[in-house]
C-alpha cells in the first residue's frame, strides 16, 4: 500500500509554498535581472499569473477525476501508452528540477558557507535528509514543513527589515528594465518557476477533495508569489543593476551587508538556517513526489523499498551536475524556459482530451 | 544459520503488513466497524479455548465441602511452605465450620480481631438466623465491615486476598465471603518531588492505588468520574486503574487503552513506567509520549480536558493520554498563576529547551566554521581564553558536558544532604579546577551551565533525558557540518517527531496539524477564553464554559450601557 496519509489545506499550502519560493535563496535573482534587468520583481507577478490560470486547468482536470491523482488521471485520459509518456515526463520533469536545485544549492554552499568541503558530502547530506523524511512519509514532511514555517517566515522577514538601511530606490529605475515587452514575454515564460504546483495534483489523494486542493493551491502561489517578488525588489533595491550580475547568490549577499553596530553585523549565518531548512524541505517534497510518480507508474505497492535505489540515482546525477559546473547551469537556464511544459502543458492537454473523449465526471455546479 | 537468516532478511523483500493505526476519526461508521471486528476477534479467541475452560471451571468452583477448599487454597499458596498466608479455622456461632484466609502484613487486625472474627464467634449474632441461608446471614447481620461481596471461583478469591482483604470459607456453601481488610504500611501523603511549584496545591501521589485515586477525587467531585480497574503483570497481578470522565473523554481512546492494557503478555509489571513502554505508539522515539505526572491536580485538570488516564498500584505516578509535544512545557503552576506570568514561564521554558538541545553544538559550529558571525571583540576574547587550551574544542565540550552529567547523576544516587554539596563541588570546584589547569576554557562552562539549567528548566523528567541525549547528537552534527549539520539534525528530529501520533493524536496538534484549540498552547489567554476542550480528542461535549464565564463584567456592562 502506498501511504501518503492525509493533511489539511495548511500543510499542503505551506509545504507548496516553501517548494516553490525556496529558490530565492539561489542563483535565480541574479539570472532575471540578467534577463530583463530590474523589473524582475514584478515579472515574477506575471510569472504568478501564468501559474494561477495553468493551476486552474489543473484543478478543473483534478475535478473532473474526483478521489484520483494526476498519474491516474493521465493513464484514464490519454489512455496507458500516451498517460504512462506523460507521467514519465512530469516524473523526468521534478527529477531534473531536484537535481538542479541540489547543484544549485551544493555550489552556492561552496562560495559562501563551505569551500574547503567536497561537494559529494554536501549533497550526501542533502540526501540522507530526503531519504530518512520520505520514509518517514508526506505526512511527516507537511507538519514539519508547516511547523518549522513560522521560524523560517521570521528569519526571513527579517532579513528584508533589516537590510532597509541598504535599499536605494534609484536603483529600481528604470522601471521597466529591458523593456516592458521582455518583461511580459520572460513573465510568461518563466511561470515555470511555480511549476512545483504540480506536487498538489501528485499528491491530490492526500488532500480531502477538490475544495481543498484549490484552497491550497491558489494561496500558496499567492504567497510564493509575494515572498519571491519582495526577495526580488529588497534585492533590487539594495545592488545597483550593473552588480547584480556578478552575485551567485543574492540573498545571502544582502544578509552580509546588514551592519547595525559593532555587534549586530554579518548576519549571514543566521540566515543559513533559513536557506539549510527550506532547501531541505523543497527537495526531498520535490524526490518524494519522483517514487510516489515511479511508484504508481509502475503499480508499486511498497514505496519504501524504491527510495534508497532512487536517492542513489538522485545523488549521482547531482554529483555529476555539480561536476560539470557552467555547462549544467546553461542547460538549467535554458531549460527553464521550457519548464512550464510539464506541469503545466501537459495537465491542459489532458484536461482537452478528457472534454473531447467524455471522460469523467462533469460536474454543474 | 541465524547469520545467513539475517543476511538474506536484510537483503530479500518483505511486503510490510497492512495494519491498520488507531487513529481518532470522526466518523463513526468505522467505530461500528472496529468494534465488530473486535467483538468476532474475541469470540474467536474464545472458541477454542471455550472447552477446556469449562473443564477447569468445576475445579475453579467454590465446593460447598470446606474441607475440599481448605485444600485448594493450601495448594495454590503452597501452604505450608508459604508462611505468610494465614489460614484460621473457626466455628461460626460455635456450631458451623469455616475457616478465614489473609495475607499477613497486608491486613489490618484490628479488623481481623474485633470486626470479623469477634461477630462470627459470638453465639447470640446467630439466635434469629431462621430460613435464610447463612452466608447472606453473615454478611447482612454479622460482619461489621463496610466492604463485603460474595465470590464464586477460586480465581476471585486468591486475586483479591493478595491484595490485602480477607476470604471466609463456610460448611455447606458454595461460595465464599470477600471482606475489605486492607491494612498494609503505605507512605504519606507528600510533596512532589520533581514536580514542585511555588503557587498551587503541593500533594503528590504515592504508591497506593486507592490514596492516588482519592486524591483525585478529592479535586473532581463529580459522578460522571469513571475508574475502571484492569490487572496488569500476568505473575505479579498489580491493579491499574483507568480514569475518565464519562461525556467528556472520547471513549475510543478509553477502548483504546484498554485494548492496549488487556493486549499485554508479559509477568512483570512494576508501574506506570513500564506499562508505559508497553503502550506507546513509537517506542523507539526519543520523545516522551505519554505523560506521567506526580501531582493530582495536573490529573484533574488532563481529566477535565477529556485525556484518559492511568495509574498503577506501587508507583507514585500516574500517566495521560493522548499527550502532545506542548505539553511537555506546561505546569500546573501555569493556571494558578496570571494568565501574563503564565505565558513569560511558559516561553522562558521553550528557550531553555531550544538552548539545552543546540547550544553547545552551535558553539561548536559556529568557532570551527562559522566564526564570522562572531563580533570580532567576542571573537578575540574566546580565542584567547582558548589560547592554552591543549584539546581540540569538540574534546573540551564533551570533557565537559560527560563531567556535568556525571555530576548530575552521582548527585541523584547520593543521599540528599550529600547531593546537594556534591552538585556545588562539582560545578564550582570541578569547573574552576578544569579551567586553572588549561583543560578547558571558561567561555565553555557558560556554555555548559547554560546548557545544564536550560535542562533543569524543563518541567517534564523524561523531556529532559530526551533533551539531553540530542543535544550530544547536535555536538556531533555540529562538529561535522557546522549549521548545515544542525539543519539536518533539526530536519531529521522535527520530521521524526512530526511522524509520531500519540493514541491516535498528531505529536504536534495543534500547530501541525492546526486543530482548533483552547488559547493555552504556548501564549496563555485569560481563563475566561479557554472555553472549549481540545478539537483533536473530539470530546463528545467540547465546550468548557458557558458563553458569559464572568457573569459579573457582562452584567456591569449591561448597566453602563443603561
Amino acid at each position: 500500500m502506498i501511504r501518503e496519509g492525509k493533511f489539511g489545506v495548511q500543510e499542503a499550502m505551506w509545504l507548496t509554498a516553501a517548494t516553490i519560493s525556496s529558490k530565492v535563496f539561489y542563483t535565480s535573482p541574479g539570472l532575471i535581472t540578467g534577463i530583463v534587468g530590474n523589473s524582475g520583481w514584478y515579472m515574477t507577478l506575471i510569472s504568478m499569473s501564468i501559474a494561477l490560470l495553468s493551476f486552474t486547468f489543473i484543478c478543473l482536470l483534478l475535478k473532473r477525476f474526483p478521489g484520483k491523482d494526476i498519474v491516474a488521471i493521465f493513464n484514464d485520459t490519454m489512455g496507458g501508452v500516451v498517460g504512462f509518456a506523460f507521467s514519465g515526463i512530469l516524473g523526468l520533469y521534478l527529477l531534473f528540477l531536484a537535481t538542479s536545485r541540489v547543484s544549485e544549492f551544493t555550489n552556492v554552499m561552496k562560495i559562501y558557507a563551505f569551500p574547503l568541503t567536497p561537494s559529494v558530502i554536501i549533497i550526501g547530506i542533502l540526501t540522507a535528509g530526503v531519504i530518512i523524511l520520505c520514509i518517514l512519509g508526506l505526512e511527516a514532511l507537511a507538519r514539519f514543513t508547516k511547523l518549522a514555517v513560522y521560524a523560517l517566515l521570521v528569519g526571513y522577514v527579517l532579513v528584508l527589515i533589516l537590510g532597509v538601511q541598504n535599499y536605494d530606490i534609484n536603483n529600481l529605475f528604470p522601471i521597466f528594465g529591458y523593456g516592458a515587452d521582455k518583461v511580459i514575454l520572460n513573465g510568461i515564460l518563466r511561470s515555470s518557476a511555480y511549476g512545483e504546483i504540480i506536487i498538489l495534483a501528485v499528491f491530490a489523494k492526500s488532500l480531502q477533495g477538490i475544495h481543498h486542493i484549490k484552497k491550497a493551491g491558489y494561496i500558496s502561489l499567492i504567497v510564493s508569489g509575494i515572498i519571491i517578488s519582495l526577495s526580488l525588489l529588497a534585492f533590487s533595491l539594495t545592488f545597483p543593476y550593473y552588480s547584480t550580475l556578478e552575485i551567485t547568490a543574492p540573498m545571502y549577499h544582502m544578509a552580509t551587508l546588514i551592519d547595525y553596530g559593532r555587534f549586530v553585523q554579518r548576519v549571514e549565518t543566521v540566515f543559513l538556517f533559513i536557506w539549510f531548512i527550506s532547501s531541505f524541505i523543497s527537495v526531498t517534497a520535490v524526490f518524494y513526489c519522483i517514487t510516489s510518480i515511479y511508484c504508481k507508474l509502475f503499480r508499486i505497492q511498497d514505496a519504501k523499498p524504491i527510495i534508497a535505489g532512487s536517492a542513489v540515482i538522485f545523488f549521482s546525477i547531482a554529483v555529476i551536475q555539480v561536476n560539470i559546473g557552467v555547462a549544467a547551469e546553461q542547460t538549467i537556464q535554458i531549460t527553464r524556459q521550457y519548464g512550464w511544459i510539464p506541469p503545466f502543458a501537459l495537465p491542459l492537454i489532458s484536461l482537452l482530451t478528457a472534454m473531447l473523449r467524455k471522460k469523467g465526471v462533469v460536474s454543474h455546479e | 544459520m541465524p547469520i545467513f537468516q539475517s543476511i538474506k532478511d536484510f537483503l530479500s523483500y518483505k511486503e510490510p503488513p497492512n495494519v491498520d493505526q488507531f487513529e481518532l476519526l470522526e466518523d463513526e461508521t468505522e467505530e461500528d466497524e472496529r468494534s465488530t471486528e473486535r467483538k468476532q476477534d474475541s469470540n474467536a479467541q474464545r472458541g477454542p479455548d471455550s472447552q477446556q475452560n469449562s473443564s477447569s471451571a468445576a475445579e475453579n468452583n467454590i465446593s460447598n465441602i470446606l474441607q475440599q477448599n481448605r485444600l485448594k487454597i493450601e495448594q495454590e499458596f503452597n501452604l505450608p511452605k508459604n508462611k505468610d498466608i494465614i489460614v484460621r479455622d473457626i466455628q461460626i456461632g460455635k456450631n458451623t465450620d469455616a475457616f478465614i484466609v489473609f495475607v499477613d502484613g497486608m491486613v489490618d487486625n484490628t479488623t481481623i480481631n474485633d470486626y470479623i472474627l469477634r461477630p462470627l464467634m459470638a453465639e447470640n449474632n446467630f439466635d434469629n438466623i431462621g430460613e435464610e441461608r447463612s452466608i447472606d446471614y453473615i454478611i447482612k447481620n454479622v460482619l461489621s465491615v463496610n466492604q463485603v461481596n460474595k465470590a464464586t471461583t477460586f480465581n476471585e478469591c486468591i486475586t483479591q486476598i493478595l491484595k490485602g482483604l480477607t476470604a471466609l470459607f463456610v460448611q455447606n456453601c458454595r461460595e465464599g465471603i470477600l471482606i475489605e481488610s486492607r491494612g498494609f504500611e503505605k507512605r504519606n501523603v507528600e510533596q512532589p518531588v520533581t514536580e514542585t511549584v511555588i503557587s498551587g496545591p503541593h500533594e503528590a501521589f504515592t504508591e497506593n492505588l486507592r490514596t492516588n485515586l482519592t486524591l483525585v477525587r478529592k479535586i473532581i467531585k463529580n459522578k460522571d468520574l469513571i475508574t475502571e480497574m484492569l490487572p496488569v503483570g500476568k505473575t505479579n497481578n498489580i491493579s491499574c486503574g483507568i480514569m475518565y470522565i464519562d461525556g467528556i473523554a472520547n471513549t475510543k481512546i478509553v477502548d483504546e487503552l484498554k485494548r492496549r492494557i488487556e493486549s499485554i503478555d508479559i509477568d512483570f509489571i512494576m508501574g506506570d513506567g513500564m506499562l508505559n513502554h508497553l503502550i506507546e505508539d513509537h517506542p523507539f522515539a526519543i520523545f516522551p509520549q505519554i505523560l506521567s505526572t506526580e501531582r493530582p491536580d495536573r490529573i484533574a485538570s488532563f481529566l477535565m480536558e477529556g485525556k484518559v488516564v492511568f495509574i498503577c498500584d506501587g508507583t507514585p505516578n500516574a500517566s495521560v493520554v493522548p499527550i502532545t509535544f506542548f505539553h511537555m512545557f506546561h505546569t500546573s503552576e501555569d493556571s494558578f498563576l496570571r494568565w501574563q506570568y503564565g505565558t513569560f514561564i511558559r516561553l522562558v521554558r521553550i528557550l531553555a529547551f531550544w538552548l539545552a538541545i543546540l547550544l553547545p553544538g552551535l558553539y561548536l559550529a559556529v568557532t570551527l566554521y562559522h566564526t564570522e558571525i562572531i563580533p570580532t571583540e567576542l571573537l578575540l576574547a574566546i580565542e584567547m581564553s582558548r589560547e592554552s587550551v591543549p584539546f581540540p574544542v569538540i574534546l573540551e565540550i564533551l570533557l565537559m558536558e560527560v563531567s556535568f552529567e556525571l555530576i548530575r547523576e552521582a548527585g541523584i544516587r547520593v543521599p540528599e544532604v550529600i547531593g546537594q554539596t556534591l552538585g556545588i563541588i562539582g560545578a564550582l570546584i570541578l569547573g574552576q579546577a578544569a579551567v586553572a589547569a588549561n583543560l578547558v576554557s571558561p567561555i565553555l562552562i557558560i556554555i555548559v551551565s547554560i546548557t545544564g539549567l536550560g535542562s533543569f528548566a524543563m518541567p517534564n523528567y523524561h523531556m529532559g533525558f530526551a533533551i539531553r541525549i540530542l543535544k550530544f547528537m547536535f555536538i556531533f552534527l555540529g562538529f561535522f557540518a557546522g549549521f548545515y549539520g544542525i539543519s539536518f539534525g533539526i530536519f531529521i528530529i522535527g520530521g521524526m517527531a512530526c511522524s509520531m501520533k500519540c493514541f491516535g493524536v498528531p505529536y504536534f496538534t495543534p500547530i501541525a496539524p492546526k486543530t482548533r484549540v483552547n488559547p493555552d498552547i504556548v501564549i496563555r489567554q485569560p481563563i475566561w477564553k479557554q472555553s472549549m476542550r481540545p478539537d483533536s480528542l473530539n470530546s463528545p461535549n467540547k465546550k468548557r464554559s458557558g458563553r458569559k464565564v464572568r457573569g459579573w463584567a457582562e452584567k456591569e456592562k449591561r448597566g453602563n450601557r443603561k
